[in-house]
C-alpha cells in the first residue's frame, strides 16, 4: 500500500475513535445473499467457495 | 451513470462524519446541478447469521425518516470521487478488520452491471488492496416440463457461487453478478510493501 493511502487511512481510523458517537441510521440488514442461503450447509459450501476462488 | 469511473484514494472528498467502529461514514457529493448531498456509507452492524464475517455495505442518501436509500437516483458531478471515497471507506473498515469480507447488492442489473464495469476498468488499482468477488446466484431445474407453461424451476434451491473478479474476464450484462464481495488483500494493510 502507498504510504500516502497508509497515512490517510491511520488519520481516518484515529478521527473515528475521537469522533466517539455512533450516529443513528435506519438500515434493514437484509440483503439478496441473506435472501439466498437459508441453511448451514448452504453457508459452509458458500464459504468454502468464497476461499477457494 | 455512463461516466467512466477512475477510482484514485489520493482524490477524495472530505469524511466528515464517521463512527468509531468505522461502521458508519459520511460525505457530501456535489450534483451536476450544484447542489450538495450528504451520502451516507453503512456497514451492517451485523453479519449475516450463518456467515459470521460477511456484513452488507450500502451507500445513499438518508430520506426524511433517516433512513438510507441505497436504490437513490443522484447525478454526481465527479463519480470518481464519489465512488473512491466509499471504496476508501471500506478499505479504512477492512484494515482494522481483515478478517471480514464486505458485500454490496447489485440491486437492479444496470447498477450491477455498472459497479462491475467500474471494477474492471480500476482492476489494476483496486487489485493492490481488495480481492473481489462476484457471486451469481443459480436455481435448480428440478424437471423439464410437459408444456411450456410447466415451471422447472425450484427456486427454493438456489446455490451462490462466488467468481473472484480479475483482470481478462469480461462478464456480459445478461449474465452479470447478483453481489459483489470484497476481502482485504494480503500485503495490502497498511505498512505492507508497496505494490
Amino acid at each position: 500500500m502507498k504510504k500516502t493511502i497508509a497515512r490517510k487511512v491511520a488519520a481516518l481510523t484515529k478521527k473515528a475513535k475521537e469522533q466517539g458517537k455512533k450516529p443513528e441510521v435506519n438500515l434493514a440488514t437484509s440483503s439478496s445473499l441473506h435472501q439466498v442461503i437459508k441453511t448451514k450447509e448452504q453457508a459452509a459450501l458458500f464459504m468454502k467457495l468464497l476461499k477457494e476462488a | 451513470m455512463a461516466a467512466p469511473v477512475k477510482i484514485n484514494f489520493d482524490i477524495l472528498y472530505e469524511i466528515e462524519k464517521i463512527s468509531p467502529d468505522l461502521k458508519f461514514s459520511s460525505f457530501r457529493s456535489i450534483l451536476n446541478n450544484g447542489n450538495e448531498v450528504p451520502l451516507v456509507v453503512r456497514i451492517s452492524n451485523q453479519s449475516h447469521a450463518l456467515l459470521p464475517n460477511v456484513y452488507n455495505l450500502s451507500f445513499g442518501p438518508l430520506n426524511a425518516k433517516g433512513k438510507l436509500d441505497d436504490k437513490a437516483e443522484l447525478t454526481h458531478a465527479d463519480y470518481s470521487k464519489v465512488f473512491s471515497t466509499i471504496l476508501f471507506s471500506a478499505l479504512a473498515y477492512l484494515e482494522t478488520n481483515p478478517d471480514h469480507y464486505l458485500g454490496i447488492d447489485g440491486s437492479d442489473n444496470a447498477r450491477a452491471y455498472f459497479y462491475y464495469r467500474a471494477l474492471q476498468r480500476n482492476y489494476a488499482y483496486l487489485d493492490k488492496h481488495f480481492r473481489m468477488y462476484g457471486v451469481k446466484y443459480y436455481v435448480r431445474i428440478s424437471r423439464f416440463g410437459k408444456t411450456q407453461y410447466d415451471n422447472p424451476f425450484d427456486f427454493e434451491d438456489i446455490i451462490p457461487y462466488p467468481f473472484r473478479i480479475r483482470r481478462d474476464d469480461p462478464v456480459s450484462q445478461d449474465h452479470m453478478y447478483n453481489y459483489f464481495i470484497f476481502n482485504l488483500k494480503q500485503g495490502g494493510k497498511a505498512g505492507g510493501k508497496n505494490q
